[in-house]
């Protein structure tokens, strides 16, 4: 029988591929990174799309860190949702779902900042034309349910932000919405937030960087799993609180 | 005003429409949800950009007289249903936000007491 051990986690990275990440955030500097601070398990997630992960993953070879496969959606109600899936393929088919959903506006780099797909050693493949920080015409749930067929899980991005929020936007969670965990910008607000929407504190809550540039991946705050090995599937249970895992919040090195 | 008095004069699309003859005290805009449940007052008619469901919920909680989901937005199919389910007046029109506003305020709705 496997031992629970912790993992520390950081599943909300973002690399050239998201417009507003800067240059350097590719698999190269993301993978030693992630080493050197330590994080077993990391999740790219860039905006409504999911050409780099590949790329990361085969950085990070056998070493590691873990490379999670997921994507940063905004969904027509311009809430923005980090979907995970167990494999590449499920990602990848679903970011062809929501490739067909984006909006057919072109990037400006000059006013956004450029779309670059690396491969592993960072050399460029293409840059992505149709602008990525925009809504897609999918729903919420239609998103969510998306996200469900492919084995995913959903968890919606800084709840406690004042923008690009499900609590902002939508006022609360739906309640019937399948959600695995909230993530939370600021976990040292968490009380006040629970004060305002004390229906919230239901889910479990994970807590990453958002990194858009290399000096935020040391994190604020991160989150630690109890696992029996770092992957989709025990990261999912133990956002169920299943024999014995669970998930913490703590101060990262990032933090003053 | 009455409902069925604006329903005519934007020329709405009725999705729901259990109450028409509910009166307009005033109108709000914005499409934060948790703004409008904080701003809005009962008896206001909403016009929004979001078509989720929530829209439904704050609308019963706050006793709005109705909401317009304006510029062209289809609402989802639970949106509908649930505001069939809880008797709330759900529109919709092709015209763009501004212009809803603009002419519910030439009607005579206010979005603030003493206007």
């Amino acid at each position: 029988m496997t031992m629970l051990s912790w993992f520390s986690a950081d599943l909300h990275i973002h690399t050239v591929l998201s417009p507003c990440a800067e240059l350097d955030m590719g698999p190269v500097n993301i993978v030693k990174a992630a080493r050197e601070l330590k994080i077993d398990i990391i999740g790219i997630t860039d905006h409504n799309a999911a050409g780099n992960v590949v790329a990361v993953r085969d950085r990070a070879g056998k070493e590691g860190p873990v490379v999670i496969p997921g994507m940063e959606v905004q969904t027509r109600e311009e809430v923005h949702l980090l979907s995970f899936f167990p494999e590449v393929k499920q990602l990848q088919a679903f970011a062809a779902y929501i490739r067909e959903r984006l909006p057919p506006v072109r990037n400006r780099p000059e006013i956004f900042g450029d779309q670059v797909v690396v491969n592993g050693g960072e050399r460029i493949l293409y840059f992505e034309e149709i602008l990525l920080v925009n809504s897609v015409t999918a729903s919420l749930g239609e998103v969510v349910k998306e996200v469900l067929a492919r084995d995913g899980l959903v968890i919606p991005a800084h709840v406690d932000r004042g923008a690009y929020s499900i609590l902002a936007n939508l006022g609360f969670i739906p309640p019937a919405l399948p959600v695995a965990a909230l993530e939370i910008a600021r976990p040292e607000k968490l009380p006040d937030l629970l004060l305002c929407y004390p229906a919230v504190g239901q889910y479990p809550f994970v807590s990453f960087s958002d990194a858009h540039t290399l000096s935020q991946l040391k994190g604020r705050f991160r989150t630690y799993f109890y696992l029996k090995q770092p992957n989709f599937t025990e990261i999912k249970k133990a956002l169920q609180g299943e024999g014995g895992r669970k998930v913490v919040i703590r101060q990262g090195p990032g933090s003053d | 005003m009455k409902l069925a008095d604006v329903v005519r004069e934007l020329e709405l699309e009725v999705l729901a429409g259990p109450d028409l003859e509910r009166e307009v005290t005033g109108g709000y805009v914005s499409d934060l949800l948790s703004v409008v449940m904080a701003r809005a007052k009962a008896g206001q008619l909403w016009i929004t950009l979001q078509g989720h469901q929530n829209i439904v919920a704050v609308a019963v909680l706050l006793e709005l007289a109705g909401v317009i989901v304006a510029g062209g937005i289809e609402p989802d199919q639970e949106t509908r249903e649930k505001a069939e389910e809880e008797g709330i007046n759900l529109f919709t029109t092709s015209l763009p936000v501004f212009e809803v506003a603009g002419r519910l305020y030439r009607l005579g709705a206010r979005g603030i007491d003493h206007a």
